[in-house]
């Protein structure tokens, strides 16, 4: 049997070597999904991990250390994590110059110090005694290495009679400022030195120190420990309950990396678990159709064993072997061909190019692949071994009626359609997995039904042709429309392109979406975000260090009571910096300024260290008394209030020392009357000229009158003032029972606010934590707004300010730099009290987007879709190879009845080109009909974000690809007439 | 079981009828064929092309079905049995050797895997009568050739090896279609010599299909199939009438020459001779009864 078998195989070697290939690539690409999963889902930690902030990154905990010491201090130990421990004291340092130059500070220590710290002088502190200072406070203690400052606790109180002994330690080194974004300090102020510079030392001597000490204890993550997310959990519940029984208090954002990388990896499952399956089918496909040509070439083998009575059994196989034999030796080649080829792509185009490990769900794939081969290979001959033995022995094949057989793959085709559909509309919008196979399906149904349907008018127009004696025409459509198992490869074809046109096309189109998400997130070319100030001083610090307002603009969020997103903007700067996409449409970024800030507004200010404010006071009830408090903004922010205590009845002037005012202009925000009255709440006063020292006027009673002042919310429990312009200035009176409220503040801005939104705005809204009302109107609409999206909407940062500011800080301010800042735009910006605290750009979040899970796995699909030519391109090798071998010799027989041999060859190269386009046309049909109602199940970004949704259709570009698959594919069926044709010589 | 291997099978054919169907109309091959074959008997069917020959051949290996008649094989109507009985049949008691002796063989593997192939369901059905492959070939003067590739062989080395294929399990009936066609005469001679060294050697029965005269008088008796019918039968050099099992009979084309179709003739039986008269007493062909 083994020398029969030996013998069969040999003399069909090309045959053994094509199954054998064929399983090789099948087992290949079923490995070639799970080992990517694996490796992406690596890659996918160190990406998501890297873009983590660093609170997302270390658990800290900290206790109050007992300043007379202790136990050995608590380390716990998660596995991937690396544990720093440290102790902290703040310090009050005093340099040379003594009590005139102190500063505070925090001496520090921590785990792995003298790594971290980049010194820039002297060395870093080892030894006992010894203390590195950062570069800035040194220089402010005019402090040089080698030289010894005392370091004493701040005293706790005025009362603290006994204030605790001060230590002599000796700068050995100076240190440049820490980045904020190393995890190593893990976010922790006291190491930072944000708010009071850091010094460190070693842990002795921070213990020397006499006072209250801070111990910390912090968890930093590496991507490591995120390899399996639940044991990361339990660890991180354990270290946190040992730390808890410690004393320590923990805090932690971890839970939202953890949650982010869980989701990227359900999102890698679940694109992955079966972007594989079309690659495995092709395979199975081309099997097919090569293991059904070599049973047509075998049918006399089959019929002389079925002729001698060999039992069934050995007959099976007998046949099977041959197929079976190459299928079985290609397992191991296969799943190693697997493992390179993902190694290789992992290498080249994953991020941080993850080492690639064999598992076991790869080993079971790659067994569901070669087992499904072997099935193809079988189920390819079984029609030829339930065929009678006078039906094989026959040598002209007897052309089937398509019949039963051709329904029933019509039936499969239409039931694949349906599946299709099914699969693409049950699919919730971006959720993978079984909605991947949809373009599958569809593309399968299509190619089945369409290859039988092809023959028809492929059959009339071949014999019209040939009535009409265009030989190479008709003989070409008629090879496509009878041609053994062409139809196979016009199903073939479909498939591919149908799957290479809907992974090109969603790759295309979430690369577009990722892009304009990017811009569009991020807002401009660089976003540095700032410490938390005052709006105004924000407004201030940008535009004086970029006064002509071309790079540099102020942005910050407003907080509204809705799920609109407010984003304020200096909007006069709006064209210059922020990035404007072509998704915000056709409205220009200048227009858009011009709608938010249809007015300037002049605020009310003023220059003088001390003002005299006349006021008139007419009316009062008896036995009240009423001052007058005028809210003021600094230049940089500052705010301060001024109090005229106690007005007299008629025309008074008052002095009031405005410190704030003194070096430049400071705006009047707002007014108060502070009335205290045993009865009625009864008060009439006329606000009139703020004079300076000099007599000059610096804000005149008209320009009070004439200014708009804006009323707290009036109520019947909550009265507020008459507010009108009088002869010698603003009038303010209130005759009321009931608690007025007596602020009016300043406030030029338009009313109602202009905003420019995308989405749904309500018709107003509530601002100061839902206590103002702030009416709005829609000066504009953008299909998406810069950092919000679809859900988002812009306003002036002035007018917010003016309007909702009050008096708390800006939330989450930001500079938005133009690509082209210059590059001490920063410093300047540093040099007017910014603190950069962070820094992001359109590029970075792009690069992050292009690293998610989503590119990962769209990456493996486009590449088993480019694949997939190649088995396109084989499938059609493996047809002309087939040919070589037919009995009938194809059209070759009409060479003697007197068709010259070029019309032949141009027929034979025509059908073929026929074959491909055809199967090219209905694979994009089905690519089109796949993206028609499957596109939402490609997860386009990793945190499901639909603020910018991805456009509707691919750009031109897609094309290309395309373009060149059909190339490669023409260029094959070149190759393939040659290779048919390479027989005739021999057996004519 | 061991007579059964080594004695050659009776074949009988009763009125069989084989009709082709096909598109422009139903086509007759065998209209109403009678013949028995006794065991260990040598036929050769004879006739020129399309006069059923192939078919009957045909339904002897049970390739096809009678369309009606009984076709009996030893003991068994094959015409009747199941598809697995009849393979069954051609794997132990009925070899068949098709026309062209590579349509015969594995053309890639040696003459004894050919020959080892043939023998499988003989090897499961009945080990113990199954012969070893190198005697069959040294019966068909073949040894030392076993472990050539069949592509290899000479022509009429080829044909004794598809012959040896045929017998590889030691059948009853040996079917064999042309056996000498395209072979010259030492060939021719060598394959007949194998033939006849098969059926004295085992006793089997062959029935063989040719177009050549000689091979009928060299395997003894020779069946002349004529339209679909047993035309005549030679034997030892005479050449005989048949009469079929409806009583007709086929007159002698030379008979027929004189007496055309649609002449009407008058059978005379009288002491003991059968006299058939044409209607103008013109013609008269007188049948002696005693010599049959």
């Amino acid at each position: 049997m083994t020398a029969l078998l030996w013998a069969m195989v040999r003399a069909r070697r090309g045959l053994a070597v094509i199954t054998l290939l064929l399983t090789a690539l099948a087992a290949a690409a079923a490995a070639a999904g799970p080992l990517y999963q694996d490796a992406a889902a690596v890659s996918l930690r160190g990406v998501e991990v890297a873009a983590a902030t660093v609170g997302e990154r270390v658990v800290t905990a900290q206790t109050s250390d007992d300043p007379r010491g202790g136990d050995q201090p608590l380390r716990p130990y998660v596995p991937g994590m690396v544990t720093l421990s440290g102790i902290s004291a703040q310090v009050v340092v005093t340099g040379e110059q003594g009590e005139e130059n102190e500063q505070g500070m925090f001496l520090a220590t921590r785990t792995g110090i003298c790594e971290h710290l980049t010194i820039v002088r002297g060395r870093c502190a080892t030894g006992e005694r010894e203390v590195v200072l950062r570069v800035d406070a040194a220089s402010e203690l005019a402090a040089l290495p080698g030289q010894d400052l005392e370091f004493r606790s701040p005293p706790a109180g005025p009362q603290d009679e006994d204030p605790p002994a001060p230590v002599r330690l000796t700068v050995v080194g100076l240190y440049q400022p820490v980045r904020l974004d190393d995890p190593y300090w893990g976010d922790r102020q006291v190491l930072t030195g944000l708010e009071q510079p850091a010094a460190f030392a070693t842990e002795r001597t921070v213990a020397a120190v006499d006072g209250s000490r801070m111990r910390m204890v912090d968890l930093l993550i590496t991507p490591a420990a995120f390899e399996d997310t639940d044991r990361l959990r339990d660890d991180l519940g354990d270290a946190e309950s040992e730390l808890d029984a410690g004393g320590f208090g923990t805090d932690t954002e971890v839970d939202n990396l953890i949650a982010r990388i869980s989701a990227g990896e359900e999102q890698l499952a679940s694109s992955l678990l079966l972007a594989a399956v079309p690659l495995v089918m092709l395979c199975w496909l081309v099997l097919f159709i090569a293991v059904a040509g070599g049973v047509e070439q075998r049918r006399g083998e089959l019929g002389l064993t079925a002729l001698r009575g060999v039992p069934a059994r050995t007959r099976w196989w007998l046949a099977t072997a041959e197929t079976s034999v190459p299928v079985l030796v290609a397992v191991i080649p296969g799943y190693l061909l697997g493992y390179a080829a993902t190694a290789l792509l992992a290498a080249v185009a994953l991020p941080g190019s993850p080492p690639v490990y064999l598992n076991p769900a790869s080993a079971l794939y790659t067994a569901v692949a070669v087992l499904g081969a072997l099935l193809a290979g079988l189920l390819a001959q079984v029609r030829a071994l339930t065929t009678p033995v006078l039906g094989l022995l026959r040598r002209a094949r007897v052309r089937r009626r398509g019949g039963l057989v051709g329904g029933v793959e019509a039936m499969v085709g239409a039931l694949a359609l349906v599946a299709g559909y099914q699969v693409a509309a049950g699919g919730d919008t971006g959720s993978g997995g079984i909605g991947l196979l949809a373009p599958l399906c569809i593309a399968l149904g299509l190619g089945l039904v369409a290859a039988r349907a092809v023959g028809v008018p492929a059959e009339r127009l071949g014999r019209r042709a040939l009535r009409r004696g265009r030989l190479r025409t008709g003989l070409a459509a008629l090879t496509l429309a009878r041609g053994g198992g062409t139809h196979w490869v016009v199903v073939l074809l479909t498939v591919v392109f149908g799957l290479l046109g809907f992974a090109l096309s969603a790759r295309d189109v979430a690369a577009q979406a990722w892009h304009e998400r990017a811009e569009v997130q991020v807002g401009a070319a660089r976003v540095l975000r700032v410490e938390t100030l005052p709006a105004a001083s924000l407004l201030h610090a940008v535009r004086t260090a970029d006064p002509a307002g071309r790079y540099a603009m102020a942005a910050m969020r407003v907080n509204v009571n809705t799920e609109t997103k407010l984003l304020a903007v200096d909007s006069s700067r709006l064209p210059a910096v922020a990035l404007w996409p072509d998704a915000y449409g056709a409205t220009a970024p200048a227009e858009v300024a011009r709608q938010l800030r249809p007015a300037e507004v002049t605020p009310l200010s003023l220059t003088a260290a001390e003002v005299d404010v006349t006021v008139t006071l007419d009316r009062i009830e008896p036995g009240a008394t009423a001052g007058l408090t005028l809210r003021l903004v600094g230049v940089g922010g500052a705010q301060s209030s001024v109090r005229v205590e106690k007005l007299k009845p008629g025309t008074h002037a008052y002095r009031i020392a405005t410190p704030a005012c003194a070096a430049g202009p400071c705006q009047l925000r707002q007014l108060s009357v502070d009335l205290f009255t045993p009865k009625r709440y009864l008060v009439d006063l006329t606000i009139g000229d703020l004079r300076d020292r000099t007599g000059k006027t610096v804000l005149g009673g008209a320009d009070l009158a004439g200014h708009h002042w804006r009323l707290p919310q009036t109520s019947a429990a909550r009265p507020v003032p008459d507010l009108v312009p009088a002869a010698g200035g603003l009038r303010v009176s209130v005759d009321s029972v009931l608690t007025p409220d007596m602020r009016a503040s300043a406030d030029p801005a338009p009313d109602p606010l202009p905003l420019v939104a995308a989405g749904d705005l309500p018709p107003e809204l509530l601002g100061a934590g839902g206590t103002v009302r702030v009416p709005i109107v829609r000066a504009g609409t953008l299909p998406l707004v810069p950092r919000y999206g679809a859900h988002g909407a812009l306003v002036d940062l002035q007018y917010a300010d003016l309007r909702v500011g009050g008096e708390s800080d800006a939330q989450e301010p930001e500079v938005w730099l133009a690509a082209d800042a210059p590059a001490d735009l920063v410093q300047r910006l540093e040099a007017n009290g910014l603190k950069v605290l962070g820094e992001r750009n359109a590029a970075g979040q792009l690069r992050l987007y292009e690293e998610q899970a989503p590119a990962l796995a769209m990456l493996f699909l486009a590449a088993a879709a480019l694949v997939g030519v190649l088995f396109a391109a084989g499938g059609l090798l493996v047809t002309a190879v087939l040919e070589r071998g037919r009995t009938d010799e194809g059209l070759a027989t009409l060479r003697g009845q007197g068709v010259r041999a070029a019309v032949l060859r141009g027929a034979d190269l025509g059908g073929r080109f026929a074959l491909v386009l055809t199967g090219t046309l209905i694979g994009l049909l089905a690519a089109a009909l796949s993206w028609a109602l499957a596109r939402g199940v490609l997860p386009v970004f990793g945190d499901g974000g639909t603020a910018v949704p991805p456009p509707d259709l691919p750009g031109p570009l897609v094309t290309a690809p395309i373009a060149v698959a059909l190339l490669v594919l023409l260029t094959t069926c070149l190759l393939a007439t040659r290779v048919a044709r390479g027989s005739e010589g021999a057996t004519s | 079981m061991k007579n059964s291997s080594l004695t050659g099978l009776a074949v009988v054919c009763r009125r069989v009828v084989h009709i082709y169907r096909a598109e422009g109309g139903d086509v007759v091959a065998l209209a109403g064929v009678d013949l028995d074959i006794a065991p260990g008997e040598r036929v050769a069917l004879v006739g020129p092309s399309g006069s059923g020959k192939s078919t009957l051949i045909a339904l002897l290996a049970g390739l096809m079905r009678p369309s009606a008649g009984r076709v009996q094989i030893g003991l068994v109507d094959i015409g009747r049995i199941s598809e697995a009985e009849l393979a069954r049949l051609r794997g132990t008691d009925l070899g068949v050797v098709l026309q062209g002796a590579r349509r015969n063989l594995l053309p890639y593997a040696t003459v004894l895997s050919n020959v080892w192939l043939a023998q499988r369901r003989a090897a499961h059905v009945r080990p113990a009568d199954l012969e070893p492959p190198e005697r069959i070939l040294a019966l068909l003067g073949l040894t030392g050739l076993g472990h050539r590739k069949v592509q290899d062989l000479p022509p009429g080395a080829a044909q004794r090896a598809a012959i040896a294929v045929g017998m590889a399990a030691s059948p009853g009936l040996l079917l064999v279609d042309e056996p000498t066609s395209q072979l010259d005469r030492t060939a021719r001679d060598e394959v007949l010599a194998a033939l006849e060294a098969v059926n004295t050697e085992r006793g089997t029965t062959i029935v063989a299909v040719t177009h050549d005269p000689d091979v009928g008088a060299r395997l003894g008796r020779a069946v002349t199939i004529r339209d679909g019918r047993v035309g005549s039968e030679g034997r030892d050099g005479r050449e005989f009438a048949v009469i079929a099992g409806d009583g007709t009979v086929q007159l002698p084309p030379d008979v027929l020459d004189v007496l055309p179709p649609g002449t009407l003739l008058t059978v005379e039986h009288a002491g003991g001779k059968v006299t058939l008269v044409t209607d103008d007493h013109s013609v008269s062909v007188p049948v002696s009864t005693e010599a049959v």
